[in-house]
């Protein structure tokens, strides 16, 4: 075996092991969040890396995928796992009705219209308190414990959330793999390069923008909804265009179209500040310098500038 | 070549009346002709004289102020810009315009993208169905890559090929779009002799396969040598149109060229 | 009658302090091809200044505070321009727009820190002077912005159109390449197009600070709705900023009395959107 996947073998079963061996609950929680940071970045690469969607409303999406999910649970008391469909479904048809027709702006326009989509989207849930419960929306209903075969799992706990969230990242990057792959993923990098271009060629553009914009959001809906039963309790700042600009950071920072990139940027922005002292007061400050000294000196993010080292170190950085 | 012959059949392209206007200016003013089925038709005029226009109407680009274009007898009107692909005309932008990143084998299977069909479900759950698309995918621009000799390069991005290289590379990556008729825009703009003499034998060899050719150019000498007719537009209007010789040696031609340039 | 005066005045007000900022992020945009974010951080630096200044000299310094703010407004444009945005000249417009978000946070994140992140009041002698003009009642201060902000809008629009500079600026901003053929060095011109909007958006802040809650994260909002303005103005265009800002502060005032004041903030942004898809470029072309 090539020693390349010796290595990937053995972070993979690193990966798989911190429950194991970290006992704190505080730290696989810290984990675990990251895990669903590196979702939501790998979520939003399919539209901002793969197709050049610049959009300021992808936390939004999961901030819907979280409410829906977590209303149907509360309010008609549907059981989690449909909950969690019917959530995700309800919000890529809600990405679908606003993407249909922003996409067809181009430009800056896109990325101002996105910002305030976001910020409205993050208004409604805030306003509208007879349905999201305003400030916060508690009480969401946490995982059931299942006997399998005698034995009693408690899938509301810390390390069962930490492989649910785990598994989904793999086959989010799976999906995404095989979705760029592909004669789609071809499109998608077409409309990134030369949008004209691709018209010329018979793609179609704003067709195909849809595609990449509402499966990034679904994934990202998908997130949410774990998110709130993990949570048990959510606010509307998780689908505002801070928590985009920071899904932006993250991707801008880690480096697009890589798994590397989307592993890398949340580990950073995540760990860091908490090791900061203060981190909450420093947390903007550190966000934006990192952000600004990365897309001077590394425009391909750190992935990137990685991989551009030495042709090795290429093949090596997935 | 039989233009008389050809001018029996339907014309496989027709405009009627094609304007087109920014604001005050009549860029496109009344033009009307056809081109035959696998004829080289050339269009050609000073600068600024509307042609890419005329390119850019076709492909529904820009809109039509008044008039109509006509592709295999019906109409092109209100078609998306891809959707006239779809019909079957393909354009090669004026300067060498392609997806820079992109490398060169990637970049022909883009022109085959609007003739496959494989969807996003497709490259999820990917059915043997996928694999055999993507394969003929490959064989397909492999042969373009040959065609347009560009083998070695596969694996090299658009943006590190020569000026020559990569309007090869758009002419293959616009074949694979599987068009009946083709409109090339100043295809030998900055290409020394060779590189014409290579350009004009492709565009000879795809006329082979019954290909119809609509080529835009400054260069009076070489579309002189390849056209089977050529219309000459001034002002967005038309000067005159004909056979090659006939057209060399009006004097409103000549004149509106030394005039313009 | 008299309330819809009494609306159309707020509305006025709120609009010129838009059109100020809008102004701003428009002049840099058609430079730049940037919506410039860290404009919103620039903005409460100036309503900063605007409060210790009168905290440290009193209040009847308050419109004195200018002065500094203008200062204040020239450096931070070379530092800025020079740090972030010229290493970003060549690179794609996100690229610049990713960096001006980065040095939103930046700048929003040293106030709290330098500043502490409290909210606090200004005391300006002219918050307590009460005007009452016919059926339209409202505070020396508000008149003030009111009358600062067009006096600051003539005085840019003059720059931009009458002098030289202004020249400049408007052909880099046309055609950056043929501009530089003419020999009008891009680099001189984006600096001067900093400086007029960094200073501009200082003064907005001083004007609106004592209206206003002075704090960290106060520009975040005023910056996004000119943004919005620029948009529906058409960026780049400077008749456009101001009329669509004075259009978005009437309107968001009509809309509160009339509609729902809970919505004020959603409906800016519903319009923006509704308009950006009937005319995804803006309202003047230019
Ligand atoms: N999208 C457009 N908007 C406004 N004017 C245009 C546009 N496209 C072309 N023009 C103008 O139309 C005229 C014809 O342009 P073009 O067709 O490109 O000329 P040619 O290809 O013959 O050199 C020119 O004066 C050009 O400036
Ligand atoms: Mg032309």
């Amino acid at each position: 075996m090539h020693p390349r996947f010796i290595i990937y073998f053995l972070i993979g079963l690193a990966v798989v092991l911190v429950p194991v061996f970290v006992q704190s609950n505080y730290w696989i929680y810290m984990f675990t969040m990251v895990g669903i940071f590196m979702v939501l970045v790998s979520s939003l690469d399919l539209a901002y890396g793969h197709t050049g969607l610049v959009s300021l409303a992808h936390a939004a999406f999961f901030g819907i995928g979280a409410y829906s999910s977590a209303i149907l649970q509360l309010k008609l008391a549907v059981p989690i796992l449909p909950a969690l469909l019917l959530g995700t479904l309800i919000t890529a048809i809600i990405a679908a009705a606003i993407g249909w027709p922003m996409l067809r702006i181009r430009g800056p326009y896109f990325v101002l219209g996105t910002l305030a989509i976001g910020i409205a989207i993050e208004i409604i849930i805030h306003n509208w308190d007879g349905l999201t419960g305003g400030v916060s929306l508690s009480g969401i209903p946490m995982f059931p414990e299942v006997t399998i075969f005698g034995t009693t799992f408690d899938l509301s706990s810390k390390r069962f959330f930490y492989y649910l969230v785990l598994a989904v990242l793999v086959v989010t990057q799976i999906l995404i793999r095989r979705i760029v792959n592909s004669r789609t993923g071809r499109t998608f990098a077409s409309i990134r390069e030369n949008e004209d271009l691709a018209a010329a060629l018979g793609m179609n553009v704003s067709g195909y923008k849809l595609i990449s914009f509402v499966a990034a959001s679904t994934i990202a809906a998908f997130m949410g909804g774990i998110y709130a039963n993990y949570m048990g309790a959510i606010e509307p700042e998780i689908a505002g265009s801070h928590m985009s600009f920071n899904l932006l950071v993250m991707i801008v920072v880690g480096g697009t179209r890589s798994i590397a990139g989307a592993v890398i940027g949340p580990l950073l922005l995540w760990f860091v500040p908490e090791f900061l002292e203060a981190a909450q007061m420093y947390r903007p400050l550190f966000f934006g310098a990192i952000l600004i000294i990365v897309i001077i000196f590394m425009p391909t993010g750190i992935a990137g500038k990685l991989r551009s080292l030495h042709p090795r170190m290429a093949k090596w950085i997935p | 070549m039989d233009s008389m012959n050809s001018s029996q059949s339907n014309p496989i392209l027709r405009t009627e009346n094609l304007s087109v206007q920014f604001g005050a200016l009549m860029a496109v003013g009344q033009l009307d002709f056809q081109i035959y089925p696998g004829e080289l038709f050339g269009l050609i005029g000073p600068n600024g004289a509307g042609k890419t226009t005329v390119f850019n109407a076709i492909t529904s680009t820009v809109p039509l102020s008044h008039g109509d274009i006509y592709f295999k007898g019906k109409s092109l009107r209100s078609l998306k810009p891809h959707q006239v692909v779809t019909r079957g005309i393909v354009r090669m932008f004026q300067s060498a315009t392609i997806f820079p990143k992109i490398p060169v084998m990637i970049h022909i299977m883009n022109g085959l993208s609007c003739r496959t069909k494989s969807s996003v479900w497709n490259s999820i759950i990917r059915p043997p169905s996928f694999h055999k698309e993507e394969q003929t995918s490959r064989q397909r621009a492999r042969e373009l890559i040959q065609f347009t000799a560009l083998e070695g390069f596969e694996d090299h991005a658009a943006e590190s090929l020569s000026w020559a290289q990569q309007k090869r590379l758009m002419l293959a990556t616009a074949l694979a779009t599987e068009p009946r008729l083709i409109l090339l825009d100043e295809p030998f703009a900055g290409m020394n002799a060779d590189e014409i003499g290579e350009m004009i034998a492709l565009i000879q060899a795809i006329r082979q396969d019954g290909m119809t050719v609509f080529v835009i150019d400054h260069n009076m000498k070489v579309m002189q040598r390849i056209c089977d007719r050529i219309l000459v537009l001034n002002f967005g209007q038309k000067l005159t149109e004909g056979l090659p010789e006939e057209v060399a040696q009006d004097s409103r031609v000549i004149e509106a060229y030394l005039g313009g340039d | 009658m008299a309330e819809f005066l009494q609306y159309t005045t707020n509305g006025l007000i709120a609009g010129s302090s838009y059109g100020l900022l809008a102004l701003a992020m428009t002049l840099i945009y058609g430079i730049l091809s940037v919506p410039n974010f860290a404009l919103g951080g620039i903005y409460a630096l100036g309503a900063f200044v605007a409060f210790y200044v009168v905290q440290w000299m009193g209040p009847g310094y308050y419109l004195f505070s200018i002065v500094p703010a203008v200062l204040i407004g020239m450096i931070i444009a070379i530092v800025t321009e020079r740090l972030v945005f010229r290493p970003l000249y060549d690179a794609p417009h996100a690229a610049g727009f990713i960096a001006a978000l980065g040095l939103y946070s930046i700048l929003e994140g040293s106030w709290a820190i330098l500043f502490d992140p409290t909210w606090r009041k200004i005391a300006s002698p002219y918050n307590d002077i009460v005007l009452q003009l016919g059926p339209i009642c409202l505070t020396m201060q508000r008149l003030i912005i009111l009358v600062f902000c067009l006096l600051f809008a003539l005085a840019t629009y003059y720059l931009v159109y009458r002098t030289l500079t202004g020249k400049k600026i408007r052909a880099a901003s046309e055609n950056k390449s043929v501009a530089q053929l003419m020999g009008i060095s891009p680099f001189t011109t984006t600096t001067m197009t900093f400086i007029v909007g960094c200073v501009l958006v200082m003064i907005a802040g001083v004007l609106d600070a004592p209206a206003a809650l002075v704090g960290a994260s106060m520009g975040l909002t005023p910056i996004t709705k000119a943004f919005i303005v620029v948009a529906l103005g058409g960026l780049g265009s400077v008749p456009g900023a101001i009329m669509g800002g004075l259009i978005l502060g009437l309107g968001e005032n009509y809309g509160a009395a009339y509609i729902s004041s809970m919505y004020k903030d959603l409906f800016s942004y519903g319009l923006f959107i509704v308009v950006l898809l009937i005319l995804p470029n803006g309202l003047y072309r230019r």
